[in-house]
C-alpha cells in the first residue's frame, strides 16, 4: 500500500497476521537502513534460552509435534485394517446370500465393528492428550 | 529439530536477523530497552516454536513474530501515540531519504549518550562504557579496577534507571 508521496504505508495488524505484509516491512526498512543491534543482545539471548523454562517449552513443542505424528499414524494404520478386514469380508458376506451359511457372516461384521470401537477409542484419545500441548504461541 | 540443532538455528538466526529485529522493534516502540527486550522475546518465541516452522521464509515469519510481539506490548504498555483500532507505521522510500538513511541511527546513538549523561556516578561512567562504547563488563571492571560483581550490579542498575528515563521522556514529548 503507498500513498501519493512514494511512502509505504503499514498495518501493524496486518503485519502481525501476515507473513507476507511483515516481509514487505521488512524490506522497506531494509531500503531505508538498519540500526545496529546492541552489543550483548546476542549474549543476553543465548543466555536466556539456556534456562529450564525456555528449554521445556521448546521440547514440549517438539514432543507434540512428535505424538501428534504418531497419533495420526496409527490412525492411519487402523483405518487400513478396517479396510482390508473390509474388503476380505466381502467375498464371505455375498456368499452368505447364497449357500454360505450365515451364521459365519456375523463374525466378520462383529470383527469389523470391534475395530471400528478401538479405533473410535484411540482416536478420542489422541485429541485429549493433544488438547493438553502447550499452546502454538506465547 | 534437536536441542543441538535448534541452538545453533537459533545462532543463526540471530546472527542474520538481529539488525533487522532490532530495528522493527524500535521502529514499533521508540524505546531502545523496549526494543531490546522485545527482540529477545521473537528470538526466544522463534527458538520455542521451531517445530511448528515450516521452513520457507524465515525472515518473514520472525518479522511477523516481532511485529505481534510489538503489537502485544503497544496494546497492554497503555501507549496512546496511536490509534488504538490498528496502528500504522510510514516507511520513506530510499531515494527520499537516502541522504538520511543512518539519521535514525544517529538520533538513537544521541538519545542513548544524552540517557546516560543524565546519570549519577558511578553509574555514569559505566552506563556510557557499556551501552554507548559496548564495552562488555569485564573490559569495565578492568579498566576501573573494580570487581566483575560489582560492575555487573552497577550496569543492572545503570540499566533500570536508563528505562525509566527513557519512558519519562517519552510521557514528556507525547
Amino acid at each position: 500500500m503507498t500513498d501519493n508521496n512514494s511512502n509505504h504505508l503499514f498495518s501493524l495488524e496486518a503485519m502481525a497476521s501476515d507473513e507476507l505484509e511483515a516481509g514487505r516491512f521488512a524490506d522497506a526498512l531494509e531500503a531505508q537502513g538498519l540500526l545496529r543491534a546492541p552489543k550483548d543482545l546476542k549474549t543476553s539471548i543465548l543466555d536466556r534460552s539456556r534456562h529450564m523454562d525456555v528449554q521445556l517449552a521448546a521440547a514440549t513443542n517438539r514432543f507434540s509435534r512428535k505424538a501428534e505424528l504418531f497419533f495420526y499414524g496409527l490412525k492411519v494404520g487402523f483405518a487400513v485394517v478396517c479396510s482390508l478386514t473390509a474388503i476380505a469380508a466381502i467375498p464371505y458376506v455375498r456368499e452368505s446370500r447364497g449357500s454360505f451359511s450365515r451364521k459365519h457372516a456375523p463374525v466378520y461384521i462383529e470383527a469389523y465393528e470391534k475395530i471400528q470401537e478401538w479405533n473410535g477409542k484411540i482416536h478420542n484419545f489422541s485429541q485429549s492428550f493433544l488438547n493438553l500441548e502447550v499452546p502454538f504461541y506465547d | 529439530m534437536s536441542g543441538i540443532n535448534g541452538d545453533t538455528q537459533l545462532e543463526y538466526w540471530i546472527d542474520r536477523y538481529q539488525n533487522l529485529i532490532f530495528s522493527i522493534c524500535f521502529q514499533l516502540t521508540k524505546d531502545y530497552f523496549d526494543a531490546q527486550d522485545l527482540t529477545q522475546e521473537t528470538f526466544l518465541s522463534a527458538y520455542k516454536n521451531m517445530s511448528g516452522f515450516d521452513g520457507r521464509n524465515e525472515r518473514a515469519w520472525l518479522c511477523k513474530i516481532a511485529s505481534r510481539k510489538c503489537l502485544d506490548y503497544l496494546k497492554h504498555s497503555g501507549r496512546k501515540q496511536i490509534p488504538s483500532d490498528d496502528q500504522f507505521l510510514i516507511i520513506c522510500s530510499p531515494a527520499e531519504s537516502s541522504p538520511e538513511q543512518d539519521l535514525m541511527e544517529k538520533a538513537l546513538r544521541q538519545e542513548l549518550y544524552d540517557c546516560c549523561m543524565k546519570l549519577k556516578e558511578p553509574y555514569r561512567q559505566t552506563a556510557l562504557d557499556y551501552f554507548y562504547h559496548e564495552m562488555d563488563a569485564g573490559e569495565i571492571a578492568a579498566r576501573t579496577g573494580k570487581n566483575l560483581k560489582t560492575v555487573q550490579t552497577w550496569i543492572y542498575r545503570a540499566r533500570a534507571m536508563m528505562r525509566r528515563l527513557y519512558r519519562k521522556e517519552d510521557l514528556y514529548d507525547r
